[in-house]
């Protein structure tokens, strides 16, 4: 399905004119402009979606499930006894856990602001992945493909629905991370993500390199950029299907776009200070940083990007388990709070559906006071865009070590993730080398029970 | 106190020096612990010791150790002189570690390892040493070439207990009294429970304390360090730092000592075993030999492929095209107008000919080795700065310019590995050899370090890990190092074959330098070259050498006399102090660069051999839990036919060559035809270019993958040879037509029905941009801008992205002398696919994101470049009609065809620049957006001040304020075909190789 016209150009000749002294934004004039053709405009689901944006809150490193959202009493009682897992020690959580909101759901006071919007969760305690290797595992979680180049599911979720917004890029990604996880593979080039704000936490809104022209006015800009597009139209009948070419021009078009569109769309100063406040845009180091992150993701759904990953890396606590994970949650709790309560207030909550979790969690043993690797079971949660709020799906064992009933791999995920969007992620599927491809391969189940 | 070495210590054993009781009234506390201790060995010899910065002079021998006038003191090099040296050890926080002299040396050089200086003295004074040190001869192992590699091994000192028979009350003493005091005062900083082990520590089992850490053990030598430290008798060492113990609590531990400090805290033993079947793994397609498929050319291999799958080729490439793809592949630069002219014309005549011609010029120029050099610099995960803390290597440009030679002169590739792993070891027969031989072992140098790594053993492993994974991914193909913690999941790999390997780099040194500070813990010397730098030998340095070392002494005063009131009492100002340290270990650093008869000193990147040992299998890669020590070798699955043995006195690093490059290695030539391959026809063969394990993909045409490889080690490894005769195939020459017939078929042309279109990488993109405008210099500069930022860290956002930083919009030099700063890449480079060098790189990504078309549009770079062309084409050319015909030669290497030139001309007259603000003369238009540019400059003159002299004239231009070069406005004419030739630079057709 969703068969591109790799030829249809129609979309440059309508978007090249009327953006020059618009009295609208250009951030709002991209919404209206979404209804008209081109390979980026917005696309009907194959039904009623429960969500239309995807916030992904990527934990890098594997974060700790059994300090945080998978409650085990047991694995608490049986500190320092032999596990069945190897040779260390179990280690009971390192934090309290409590019962929260009205669903009453366990959550550890290593998140104490996430915690109050307990009724938003949904905790998906079985998860379980194929590799406890990070990179590895960070691919899969994207692409569904451990050694394989293949689509990352932000560029799927375009490839299936569009953008609602043509002025700004569809997929981005605020942080850092390989391009490999981001990128589009046999998908057409312009469904792959914009990185945007390296690691380096640079004070202010961040940057997008070269964003202004200096040269010329953007009327002179256009002119220059018709001629490009004129030869690149060449070079199309020559390379029918050349996806680099292709790429160029869509992404020629969307720089030009972008130009006026997201100056404004990074620039979260605009906001109001309890707002800038909530997020904790103001402190120092990975917190403030992340806060930012933050702030713009829902400013982007706001304006129609469809996908948006924010990256937040240091979760491999091989040591001090306990130490470590008050500065991981800690940099993120306040900023993820603020995030669910922001787009609650803004009825932005409903459409738009909060991913979070990292590659995998950690074992239940410990050795030299962390956690290893554990791709067995771990939790990830969602929250919002029609998802059940409020409970949790799947377990592990009595330690946290395996995923034992409502087992969630991440094909399941991917999966739920599509349908959640109104995608049918068997029939969401890319023709390649004389095959059709999916995010899922050939797995994949959704979960009824989380659907709100 | 001496007695009897005991048979089970090994050469590692130390050398420990201890200080007297009254050592507080001494002047030179440390030289004379040094002192004290080697006396007993070296009889009444002179002991001439390094001693601590700050200090004067050292007292049994009355000469000045900080910087001895006569004498060479040197950030140094222990590479050079590598069966020489060496001691050691130090200022309060490390002793001394080994010594080995070489006996034919005229001078012996005593280095310190932790703190840059070097002594050098006769031979005479150390043969009483030596003497003395012959009776000893269970500490002596002869080695070759009369080497004598000494071990001074101390001695045992209060009888510790024996391992098993604990008396009762023993245990009970120490369960009651010592267990609880070491968990309270002790275990926060030396425990795996309290995570850490400052100074390499552990104080949580008995093998832990008895073994020290990076100060020494505890219970050995007159004054044990353990007595020391809790009893605060030693100002270097007062444990815990923060506030003495109570006195009834270190009366117990002393007690404890006293009674031979009895531990019932055993540390686990494990052995690793493993369940993989060698033998069945030895079956997987890529660990049998390749064998000569029955085809007898590419063509011939390639054909039989395509039509059992049913597809005809598409024609050959017209003359222009492939000029354009030969002229990129083999230089990664675009033929200039006149080349193109010239190879039609022959090409009319006789194409074979034509092209033939063509390629063995192309494959003569020193462009060549530009193209194929900076392709394997993918593959060794080239950088120049650390990562992380990302400090810069100032010296990694030297091992750049080595590849892009050998690659030039077709350096055999088995050679080329065996001197990446072992260039020291090789024979030379002059300086400029031994110098080539050394920088090319910078390959086991240049790596991702974290240098904020406080344990010194994780960090060795963790670099040892590097090593094995470039050198197994980059040459073979194979994911070694999943091995380091456990079995290898897919491939047949135990990870006892990854310790195996892991002792031979734990048997090396490796050095990459850089400062110690700010967060760095993990320093090294540097590798002193015996060849100056062209252009900076000729500067006579002897004044600036003389006003340094004044400087020099004056900081050394200030810091000494801070140092004797190290006690915090009142008045004493800590940060002046830090600062006069800071000031002091700088201007010893910049006097380490300058010999004092003013010449200048060279340093290099490098490894040398280290201690010939063998390493234990870490269980699950943990430090903490050394298992069975495992012979250094190779691995088992690979264990073909001339598989050498390595000699117990060598690292290996020689063998592991051999055997990587053997013939009978089923992976190496097959790994790198295969990265050959992709570089000329789009796609590997083997499409996971860096695993060809079990998890890896199967060729797609592995008679093709054989028949190179069989290829490429019949012409002894020439990688020209190769690269020939696949530009002179037929199949490479095909035209790169769609069909829509085959693209049906196999859209990712594996059968190679047609040449794969590419996009251009990020070198050639703007290689071909100041190649087109007329700006690029051919000319390979001195050094590397990197040199600028001098010692410091680099990026992390405090002084902008590099190219900002060095200002590299204004770099004219091919793409590949840019600064390759890890995680801080210019923006030509890092946006357009250039990878973060975090390790090897078989392929790039090739992708295609609006943040490439807004660099192509607005940025300094293609902004200049477009200018720069325009008027180009208005000096040479006076019709619009001629400047549009030749913008489309130049950018497009083929002449336009009608329709292109009357759309050029019509957007020549529609074209108007609006109303940007033209710019007041003399305004610095260039650093717009530029504001911080001057990080590169500003870097110099901080903090890596000395560092930076050895870069060149042309490295520093770029880094020259752009205000220097201030842009003139442009006429309307003028902007209308600068906006013209950008338009072409950002089409398809410029960034794609037909």
């Amino acid at each position: 399905m969703f068969q591109n016209d790799f030829t249809r150009r129609s979309a440059l000749c309508s978007l090249s004119t009327g953006l020059g002294g618009i009295a609208m934004s250009a951030l709002t004039a991209g919404r209206s402009q979404a209804a008209e053709a081109g390979p980026l405009a917005a696309k009907k689901p194959h039904f009623q979606p429960r969500a239309k944006n995807v916030i992904y809150l990527s934990m890098r490193g594997g974060p700790s499930h059994l300090d945080t959202f998978d409650y085990k009493p047991q694995l608490t009682r049986d500190t320092g006894k032999n596990g069945k897992y190897g040779d260390a020690k179990l280690l009971g959580s390192q934090a309290e856990f409590r019962q929260h909101g009205e669903s009453g759901l366990w959550i550890s006071d290593l998140f104490p602001n996430v915690a109050k919007h307990a009724d938003d969760l949904c905790l998906l305690n079985g998860m379980h992945g194929d590799t406890s290797n990070h990179q590895p595992a960070v691919t899969a979680t994207h692409t569904g493909s451990i050694n394989f180049v293949r689509p990352s599911m932000g560029a799927w979720a375009l490839y299936g629905l569009g953008n609602e917004n043509t002025n700004v890029p569809g997929y981005i990604v605020l942080g850092g991370g390989q391009k490999g996880d981001y990128g589009s593979a046999f998908l057409p080039a312009y469904y792959q993500a914009t990185m945007i704000g390296g690691k380096s936490p640079v004070p202010g809104p961040p940057r997008v390199p070269n964003i202004k022209n200096t040269k010329m006015d953007s009327t002179a800009q256009r002119t220059q950029l018709d001629f490009v597009q004129w030869l690149n139209k060449n070079q199309l009948k020559k390379d029918v299907h050349s996806p680099q070419a292709e790429g160029m021009i869509q992404s020629a078009e969307l720089a030009y776009r972008m130009q006026s569109s997201m100056p404004e769309l990074l620039n979260y100063e605009t906001e109001s200070p309890s707002t800038l406040e909530a997020y904790g845009v103001g402190e120092t180091g990975a917190g403030g940083a992340f806060g930012k992150q933050c702030l713009l993701a829902r400013r982007m759904v706001e304006h129609g990007v469809r996908f948006v990953e924010v990256v937040h890396g240091g979760w491999d606590h091989h040591d001090d388990i306990k130490g470590n994970m008050e500065k991981s949650c800690g940099e993120t709790d306040g900023a993820i709070a603020a995030l669910l309560q922001d787009l609650k207030d803004r009825d932005l909550l409903k459409d738009t559906l909060i991913l979070w979790g990292g590659e995998f969690g950690r074992t239940p043993q410990s050795k030299g006071g962390g956690r290893g690797h554990n791709s067995k079971g771990y939790t990830t949660w969602m929250a919002g865009g029609g998802v059940k709020g409020g409970i949790r799906y799947g377990a592990t064992d009595e330690h946290g070590y395996e995923a034992v009933e409502g087992r969630m791999h991440t094909h399941d995920w991917h999966a739920t993730i599509l349908h959640l969007l109104g995608l049918d992620h068997e029939k969401l599927t890319y023709r390649y080398a004389g095959r059709d491809f999916r995010l899922t391969d050939v797995h994949g189940s959704v979960p009824e029970e989380i659907l709100a | 106190m001496e007695r009897e070495i005991p048979k089970s210590l090994s050469v590692k054993q130390r050398i420990f020096f201890y200080q007297p009781p009254d050592k507080r009234t001494e002047r030179n506390p440390v030289s004379h612990r040094f002192a004290k201790r080697l006396r007993p060995v070296v009889g009444d010899a002179p002991a001439i010791l390094g001693h601590e910065p700050g200090e004067d002079k050292n007292p049994d021998t009355d000469l000045d150790c900080g910087v001895p006038s006569g004498t060479v003191t040197g950030r140094g090099n222990w590479i050079g002189f590598r069966h020489v040296i060496l001691v050691t050890a130090a200022p309060p926080s490390a002793m001394a570690t080994k010594i080995e002299m070489n006996m034919d040396d005229s001078s012996h050089k005593w280095q310190d390892s932790s703190h840059f200086y070097k002594l050098s003295y006769q031979a005479s004074v150390f043969s009483p040493m030596i003497s003395a040190a012959r009776s000893l001869e269970s500490v002596f192992r002869p080695a070759m070439n009369r080497i004598l590699k000494l071990a001074f091994l101390v001695i045992l000192s209060s009888g510790l207990q024996a391992e098993d028979a604990i008396p009762p009350e023993h245990l009970d003493y120490f369960e009651s009294h010592v267990r609880p005091a070491l968990i309270k005062y002790c275990y926060e900083c030396h425990s795996v429970e309290g995570g850490e082990s400052r100074g390499g520590l552990y104080l949580d089992t008995r093998e832990g304390m008895r073994d020290g850490g990076s100060s020494g053990p505890l219970f050995e030598g007159e004054y044990p360090l353990f007595i020391d430290a809790i009893t605060w008798a030693d100002p270097d060492y007062e444990m815990p730092p923060k506030s003495k113990m109570p006195q009834d609590v270190i009366d117990k531990l002393v007690k404890w000592f006293e009674m031979g400090a009895p531990d019932p805290r055993v540390r686990e033993t494990f052995l690793v075993e493993t369940e993989i079947d060698i033998e069945a793994g030895k079956n997987h397609w890529s660990y049998q030999k390749p064998v000569r498929p029955s085809g007898k050319t590419i063509d011939e291999i390639v054909e039989k492929k395509r039509s059992v799958e049913g597809l005809d080729p598409v024609g050959e490439a017209d003359a222009l095209s492939l000029l354009r793809r030969l002229t990129f592949d083999l230089t990664g630069l675009p033929p200039t107008p006149p080349e193109v002219k010239a190879f039609h014309q022959e090409f009319e005549k006789d194409p074979k000919q034509a092209i033939t011609a063509r390629v063995d010029q192309l494959l003569g120029s020193k462009h060549y080795g530009e193209r194929w050099g900076r392709h394997w610099l993918d593959v060794v995960r080239y950088g120049e700065s650390s990562g992380t803390l990302n400090i810069v290597y100032p010296y990694a440009w030297r091992f750049r310019n080595y590849v892009i030679d050998s690659f030039n002169e077709d350096k055999p590739y088995d050679r080329l590995i065996t001197e990446h792993l072992a260039g020291d070891l090789l024979p030379a027969s002059s300086d400029e050899e031994k110098q080539e031989l050394l920088i090319a072992t910078g390959y086991l140098a240049l790596g991702p370090k974290k240098q904020n790594e406080k344990n010194r053993e994780v960090f060795a492993m963790n670099l040892i890990d590097e090593q094995i994974d470039t050198t197994t991914r980059g040459f073979m193909g194979t994911t070694v190092a999943c091995a380091r913690c456990h079995d290898h999941k897919f491939d047949p790999i135990p990870t006892t074959d990854y310790y195996a390997i892991a002792g031979i780099f734990k048997s090396t040194e490796t050095l990459w330098g850089t400062v110690a500070g700010n967060q760095n813990h993990r320093t090294t010397e540097l590798v002193e070259l015996p060849v100056p730098d062209a252009h900076i030998s000729s500067v006579d340095q002897k004044a600036l050498y003389a006003e340094k070392l004044a400087e020099f002494e004056k900081a050394r005063e200030v810091f000494a006399a801070g140092k004797r009131n190290v006690r915090p009492k009142e008045g004493f100002d800590a940060k002046a102090h830090v600062r006069a340290k800071q000031r002091f270990m700088r201007l010893r650093d910049e006097l380490n660069f300058i010999n004092p008869d003013g010449t200048s000193k060279t340093f290099g990147m490098g490894a040398g051999e280290g201690y010939a040992e063998n390493c234990q299998v870490l269980v699950t890669g943990d430090i903490n839990k050394p298992a069975q020590e495992v012979d250094r070798g190779f691995l088992q699955v690979l264990n073909f036919q001339g598989t050498p043995a390595i000699p117990g006195d060598q690292s290996g690093r020689l063998q592991l060559a051999e055997w990587i490059t053997s013939t009978n290695n089923p992976l190496t030539a097959r790994v790198m035809v295969n990265r050959i391959w992709m570089h000329l026809a789009g796609a590997p063969i083997v499409e996971t270019m860096d695993n060809f394990g079990t998890t890896g993909l199967p060729p797609s045409n592995q008679d093709l993958l054989d028949f190179l490889a069989i290829r490429f080690m019949e012409n002894g490894w020439s990688v020209k040879k190769l690269v020939r005769e696949i530009v002179l195939s037929d199949t490479y020459q095909l035209a790169s037509t769609y069909d829509e017939g085959n693209y049906a078929k196999d859209p990712a042309n594996n059968t190679h029905w047609r040449a794969t279109p590419r996009q251009l990488d990020a070198e050639s993109l703007r290689d071909q941009m100041l190649l087109v405008s007329g700006m690029l210099d051919r000319t390979r500069p001195e050094g590397s801008m990197a040199q600028t930022a001098g010692d410091s860290s680099v990026g992390g956002g405090r002084r902008g992205d590099s190219s900002a930083q060095f200002n590299t919009a204004l770099f004219k030099g091919r793409s590949l002398y840019l600064p390759i700063l890890r995680d801080e890449l210019p923006d030509e480079l890092g946006l357009f696919d250039f990878p973060n060098p975090q390790g090897t790189i078989g392929q790039r990504a090739v992708t295609n994101v609006a943040t490439q078309s807004l660099h192509l549009m607005n940025s300094e770079l293609v902004q200049r470049q477009a200018r720069a062309m325009a008027e180009v084409l208005e000096r040479n050319f006076n019709s619009p009609n001629e400047q549009v015909s030749n913008a489309f030669l130049l950018s497009y290497s083929r002449p336009a065809n009608s329709d292109e030139v009357s759309r050029g001309l019509q957007f020549l007259r529609e074209f108007d620049p609006g109303v940007a603000p033209k710019p007041e003369p003399g305004t610095p238009v260039a650093t717009r957006g530029k504001g911080k540019g001057k990080g590169g400059k500003g870097g110099k003159a901080g903090k890596g001040k000395g560092k930076g002299r050895g870069m060149s004239s042309t490295a520093e231009e770029p880094s020259a304020p752009s205000a220097l070069e201030p842009e003139e406005p442009l006429t309307k004419n003028q902007a209308k075909l600068a906006a013209f030739c950008q338009a072409l630079m950002m089409s398809a057709e410029f960034r794609t190789i037909h």
